[in-house]
């Protein structure tokens, strides 16, 4: 089978006024379905660009980046929006949770744009929320919730659409200990499930993972190496 | 269009972002309120006054004698006859009257027993009142206000005039005129022709004026012309002139209404800008959010759009809705007296539900264009650029 995900000589730029920053540097990648990624590297090594571009939200400067076989930098809105919303579920670091909208409410967001009969999308929901471990707090505020109870929401809302890949930009920043044990767990379960899998992080707790994995170190704009962890 | 996820997505983001939206609506609901109430006066009262002026006499034939107003002799009448055209003259005696030592004014309006025409419009006001019992004696009959007001002084079924003469004439207040929410006879005092003679200072063989009908249009500018030249001291005023008087003091308020309207609106729309775009860094990171969850730019521009519709809509009812209780059934206090001013009976006018539909709707669009263009352009200058924001 072919990579979920193949990336060729992946360049990003960005022009500031005084001069052009190279951010990605040639990137050659590729993640087989079902893998599971660790992105390493310091702060400001280009993870976040990395991940914005494999989910569409930014575009590659140079270069190929297939997703699911479909070049993702030239489609239209419309299309790539519907691409994001069926194959790709995101975790932010900052959760992004809709602070005036319940915990299920917040989950259905990504259901909203599809035209889904309204039973559905509530039996989408729960199911959801149960494999993230949040169903308890369906209907509480987004903005009561902890620190961890919101990064459950952030999963359940990511895995709602059931999506083939799920990418995470530095789950953990904002765990407690306790808390970042419990998400590799759930991240076990979905790794169980078959997801593909990528984490850019820089937080050492993801060397206790305890299933097969890949670690790519990231330096300035660079992959330096990568190794397989069985 | 909207499923019911969708709905369910739109109450959400209209009512529980209520906060954010609450100073918006309450804005608006103002803004509508105050307009609305505005025109619901004016067109009341301009529709009041037009059909009350349609309903008067073509032209009305007075006399001016040193540049003043000056009774007219009865014998004017025969002359007016002999034109050809002109239908229906009736001599009338009336006056405002004016209580001391200062305060109200009353329209008294004298009516002659032997004047068919009279009478029979007369007989319309009254009803079942019997006429010739009421003309035979010192009897008037008073508008709701005026009875009213003559209450509060203790008169309560006669009022004592103080004639022209300086000698006072009783008159019984023999029945109240059925309540009419015609602006200009709210101060009427109908009576006898002979004691409105005596009261006014009227003399025998003259009349305060005549006011007569041209049932051709066509005729009327050389009818008019054809008055005039009958008496070095005629005076003719045409129904089409009082018209253009009244038009013109209602086009000034117009004029003076709509440059607050400008004022409001351009005001208005200012504050709803600087909100928006207060808040551009808070919509930025939602709609970013959005679009990484794979929503298209259409499907973030549809749910703004209805977000607006809803409360566009919804503040708009509001204040349409609370602007006619408070025009029409509260009959519009404080607002009322800068239209009218508050001299004589005039605050006390009943104002008649009119309502202009084509005044209505620019208000709508003059309300609606520029808060879907300060809300929507900036969200769609956001969901045009790339998403990224809500990664970091
Ligand atoms: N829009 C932008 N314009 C200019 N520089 C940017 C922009 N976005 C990111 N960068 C730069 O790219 C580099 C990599 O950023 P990022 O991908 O967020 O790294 P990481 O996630 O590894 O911390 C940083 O030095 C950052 O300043
Ligand atoms: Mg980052």
């Amino acid at each position: 089978m072919s990579p979920i995900v193949e990336i060729e000589g992946l360049k990003r730029f960005y022009n500031t006024p005084a001069e052009r920053v190279e951010v990605l540097k040639g990137i050659n990648l590729s993640i087989e379905r079902g893998e599971t990624l660790i992105l390493k590297g310091v702060s400001g090594s280009g993870k976040t660009t990395l991940l914005s571009i494999i989910a569409g939200l930014d575009r590659p400067s140079e270069g190929k980046v297939l997703v699911e076989g479909e070049a993702i930098a030239k489609l239209p809105d419309n299309h790539l929006s519907h691409f994001r919303g069926r194959h790709i579920g995101m975790v932010f670091q900052h959760y992004n949770l809709i602070e005036h909208f319940s915990v299920k409410d917040n989950v259905s967001v990504p259901l909203v744009p599809m035209n889904l009969r309204y039973q559905k999308v509530g039996q989408r929901v729960e199911d959801a929320m149960k494999k993230a471990n949040i169903s308890h707090k369906s209907d509480m505020l987004a903005a009561r919730l902890s620190g961890g109870e919101k990064q459950r929401c952030t999963i359940a809302r990511a895995i709602v659409t059931n999506p083939e890949i799920v990418i995470c930009d530095e789950p953990t920043a904002n765990l407690d200990r306790e808390n970042a044990i419990k998400f590799l767990d759930i991240l076990k379960n979905l790794h169980n499930m078959g997801k593909t899998i990528i984490i850019a992080t820089h937080d050492s707790i993801f060397e206790s993972l305890n299933f097969s994995h890949t670690v790519v170190y990231m330096s300035d704009g660079e992959i330096e190496k990568s190794e397989s962890i069985e | 269009m909207l499923n019911r996820v969708k709905l369910h997505f739109l109450a959400l983001s209209v009512f529980g972002e209520s906060s954010r939206h609450l100073a918006t609506v309450l804005l608006s609901v103002l803004v509508i309120f105050i307009l609305s109430s505005v025109l619901f006066i004016s067109s009341s009262i301009k529709y009041t006054v037009t059909t009350a002026l349609e309903n008067e006499a073509d032209m009305t034939v007075q006399r001016v004698r040193g540049g003043m107003l000056a009774q007219v002799p009865l014998s004017w009448e025969k002359d007016i006859v002999n034109i050809r055209g002109i239908d229906s003259v009736s001599p009338r005696v009336w006056g405002r009257y004016f209580t001391k030592p200062k305060g109200k004014s009353f329209l008294i309006i004298g009516v002659d027993f032997l004047d068919s025409n009279a009478n029979k419009a007369l007989s319309k006001i009254v009803g079942s009142t019997d006429l010739k019992k009421f003309l035979n004696a010192h009897n008037m009959l008073v508008s709701a206000k005026v009875k009213s007001w003559m209450k509060k002084r203790f008169y309560t079924d006669s009022y004592s005039f103080l004639s022209a003469d300086g000698e006072f004439i009783k008159m019984n207040i023999y029945a109240t005129l059925p309540k009419n929410s015609d602006l200009l006879s709210n101060d009427v005092i109908i009576m006898p022709i002979d004691d409105a003679r005596k009261i006014l200072g009227i003399k025998e063989g003259y009349v305060t004026d005549f006011v007569l009908n041209v049932p051709n249009d066509a005729q009327k500018v050389f009818i008019e012309d054809k008055l005039s030249s009958l008496h070095f001291d005629i005076r003719v005023v045409s129904k089409k002139e009082s018209l253009a008087a009244y038009d013109e003091s209602f086009n000034f308020r117009n004029g003076f209404f709509l440059t607050l309207f400008m004022i409001l609106l351009a005001t208005f729309s200012l504050i709803l800008y600087q909100r928006y775009t207060q808040s551009y860094s808070t919509q930025k990171r939602q709609i970013g959010i959005y679009r990484a969850l794979g929503w298209s730019i259409k499907d973030i521009l549809t749910l703004k759009f209805y977000e607006i519709v809803v409360i566009i809509l919804g503040s708009y009812v509001t204040g349409v809705g609370l602007a006619y209780i408070f025009v029409y059934i509260a009959n519009a206090p404080v607002l009322r007296d800068i239209f009218l001013g508050s001299g004589n009976f005039s605050p006390d006018v009943v104002l008649i539900p009119v309502i202009d539909f084509s005044a209505l709707s620019s208000i709508f669009l003059l309300y609606a264009i520029p808060f879907v263009a300060s809300v929507l352009i900036p969200v769609w200058k956001i969901a045009v650029s790339d998403p990224k924001e809500a990664m970091l």
